[in-house]
């Protein structure tokens, strides 16, 4: 314990944290967008969105290194701005905002979609537009929910490991998270500092749960 | 004045309608579930667009597709009370009345909250929320949120349905009171006849996106034009015939499925082939031994078939003495247990003898007055 390196630690949740903030500010619009939409467009949309939770960590892994590689558009603009995103943090952080945002838009969606249609057609009729009405009369409504994904999201964020390895790779000080940790201290036979870490995701992951758990008991507790 | 007249294609029919009353009017969209009166009254608030068509409220356009006119909901100023109440549960009572006030200064928001919660007699429930109410509270505190905003036209989507009847007579009659103190136009959808009758002056019956008659309410009830509308508003009575003589003030109609004529108001219109129905409460019902009133017009022997005793009175159903010749349609030809429906008011002085049994004879007598007539 007392020699070993916390930056895989540190870095995981760093790159949750920051991974949230990002699916929630893009994730939370599509949601209501979504919610809000009707038509055979919006299930195509959502179905795309949702890509990311079926397909096996190291395909989206390969996506992304071919969208974002040296040899992309994308991957080169950066790198002349001297912001490379793959082998980087940058490169840690998309890996886990695009393996997590699915979590947060599905349940935002849901939640988003609970709320009354009458309640939206009543904000409308009594004089409000479409971002107030999101704002005074489904965000304070549909905030557990909301608030459900956002830890949905967070704690996938926390775990990723295909993904993350294929587009940041596993260097020690820069890209190296949590999960990846754990496995190279297993290959290397540190069973302390593996099962240290293993406590640590299982630890969080339970809280998550707990978490979430009490968010929906309310929701119900409150529509009695 | 309210002019509308839309046209929208919905899945299973076509909405298509036109109406005009003038400003104050109460007018009741009356007709079974899924009829159209809901997206009527969604289109008028703005929630929904018709596919052609117009809306005018008073001077203003809110929608004509001809010059591409679609007011949205949220500048109509118009007032929508849900069935569900669909108050906000996230705020207070004094919170949800508010909120519609958004453009006024605080202190007049306050102010006008007060005045209407003094109104609706609901001063001390300003910090509740609405799940802390009762269902004739909460209506009452949707029916304030809606007033609140002084709307120029005021709609009512089945306001009643969801409460128990002596809280829902007690609303109605502070609807009525609030519609003498308001001078606005009030649209209500109502699948309740009664309810529809009491609240509103003029009736719209509707059925598949149509409206089958528009009118007065006495004209709704008592002057149906064709067989469904008779059949809404509990015309159960219904004869087919032709009229085979016409008079000053009567006509003779031989019926299709009885030997027997009866005497009808002479109809305003030229069709022989005519149905003549008869509300059950306007049938009088006397026993075999009065003798002098045997000698009215329309008056036959019958057998009771049933008989169902109601708090106020009973319901009979009737099987007439004399041979049934034709079953006037398919479908009464299943039903043909018995002839005539009669509603009878419970005597004043609580006389077993008034009481009709099962199997017993008696006389009725339909009152030509009484009939509505209509072309087959």
């Amino acid at each position: 314990m007392d020699n070993m390196d916390l930056f895989p630690l540190m870095l995981s949740f760093q790159v949750a944290f920051i991974a949230s903030i990002i699916g929630l500010i893009i994730g939370l619009p599509i949601a209501w967008l979504l919610g809000k939409s009707k038509g055979r467009w919006v299930e195509v949309v959502d179905s795309l969105l949702t890509l990311p939770m079926i397909l096996p960590p190291t395909v989206l892994g390969y996506y992304l290194l071919v969208l974002l590689g040296r040899n992309s558009v994308i991957g080169q603009f950066f790198e002349s701005l001297g912001l490379p995103l793959i082998f980087t943090i940058r490169g840690v952080i998309i890996a886990a905002t695009v393996v997590s945002i699915p979590y947060f838009i599905k349940t935002a969606r849901t939640a988003i979609e609970g709320v009354s249609k009458d309640l939206l057609d009543v904000a409308r009729v009594l004089g409000r537009n479409e971002v107030e009405i999101f704002f005074h009369v489904i965000l304070p409504n549909a905030w557990r929910g909301i608030t459900a994904g956002i830890v949905l999201m967070f704690a996938r964020a926390l775990g990723d490991f295909g993904t993350t390895l294929m587009v940041a790779g596993s260097i020690p000080g820069v890209t190296m998270t949590m999960p990846i940790a754990i496995y190279n201290a297993m290959l290397a036979g540190e069973q302390g500092k593996a099962n240290t870490l293993v406590l640590i995701m299982t630890i969080t992951a339970f809280i998550v749960l707990i978490a979430i758990n009490l968010l929906n008991r309310k929701v119900w507790s409150d529509q009695r | 004045m309210i002019k509308a007249q839309i046209t929208k294609k919905l899945p299973s029919f076509d909405l298509e309608l036109q109406f005009e009353i003038p400003q104050g009017a109460v007018l009741g969209l009356f007709g079974p579930s899924g009829c159209g009166k809901s997206i009527t009254l969604r289109c008028l608030a703005g929630l929904l667009e018709p596919d052609q068509g117009f809306i005018k409220v008073g001077e203003q356009t809110f929608f004509d597709n001809k010059q591409k006119i679609f007011v949205p909901a949220r500048k109509r100023k118009i007032g929508f009370l849900f069935q569900n109440y669909a108050l906000f549960p996230h705020l207070t009572v004094e919170k949800n009345i508010t909120f519609g006030l958004k453009d006024l200064p605080k202190e007049e928001q306050k102010k006008k909250a007060h005045s209407i919660l003094t109104k609706m007699r609901l001063v001390g429930f300003e910090n509740r929320y609405p799940f802390q109410l009762s269902g004739g509270q909460q209506q009452r505190v949707a029916l304030a949120r809606t007033l609140v905003t002084d709307p120029s036209l005021l709609l009512l989507d089945e306001p009643f349905s969801a409460l128990d009847s002596q809280v829902k007579s007690k609303l109605e009659k502070e609807v009525i009171e609030l519609k003498n103190a308001y001078s606005g136009t009030m649209i209500l959808v109502s699948h309740s006849l009664e309810e529809a009758y009491r609240l509103c002056s003029h009736i719209a019956v509707m059925e598949n996106g149509r409206i089958l008659q528009f009118g007065s309410r006495d004209e709704i009830v008592h002057q149906p034009v064709n067989r469904t509308v008779a059949r809404f508003v509990g015309t159960k009575n219904i004869f087919d015939g032709s009229i085979i003589a016409r008079n000053q003030d009567y006509a003779t109609l031989r019926l299709r499925s009885y030997p027997i004529d009866l005497k009808v108001p002479n109809p305003n219109f030229d069709n022989t082939k005519v149905s003549a129905g008869i509300r059950p409460s306007k049938i009088r019902l006397f026993n075999a031994n009065d003798g002098e009133l045997k000698q009215r017009e329309n008056t036959l022997q019958a057998k009771i078939v049933q008989n169902i005793i109601e708090p106020d009175g009973q319901k009979l159903f009737l099987k007439l003495d004399i041979p049934f010749v034709e079953a006037p349609t398919a479908s009464t030809q299943a039903i043909q247990e018995y002839d005539l429906q009669v509603q009878v008011a419970k005597s004043e002085n609580l006389d077993d003898s008034k009481i009709y049994h099962q199997g017993e004879s008696c006389y009725i007598q339909m009152p030509v007055q009484a009939f509505a007539l209509w072309p087959t």
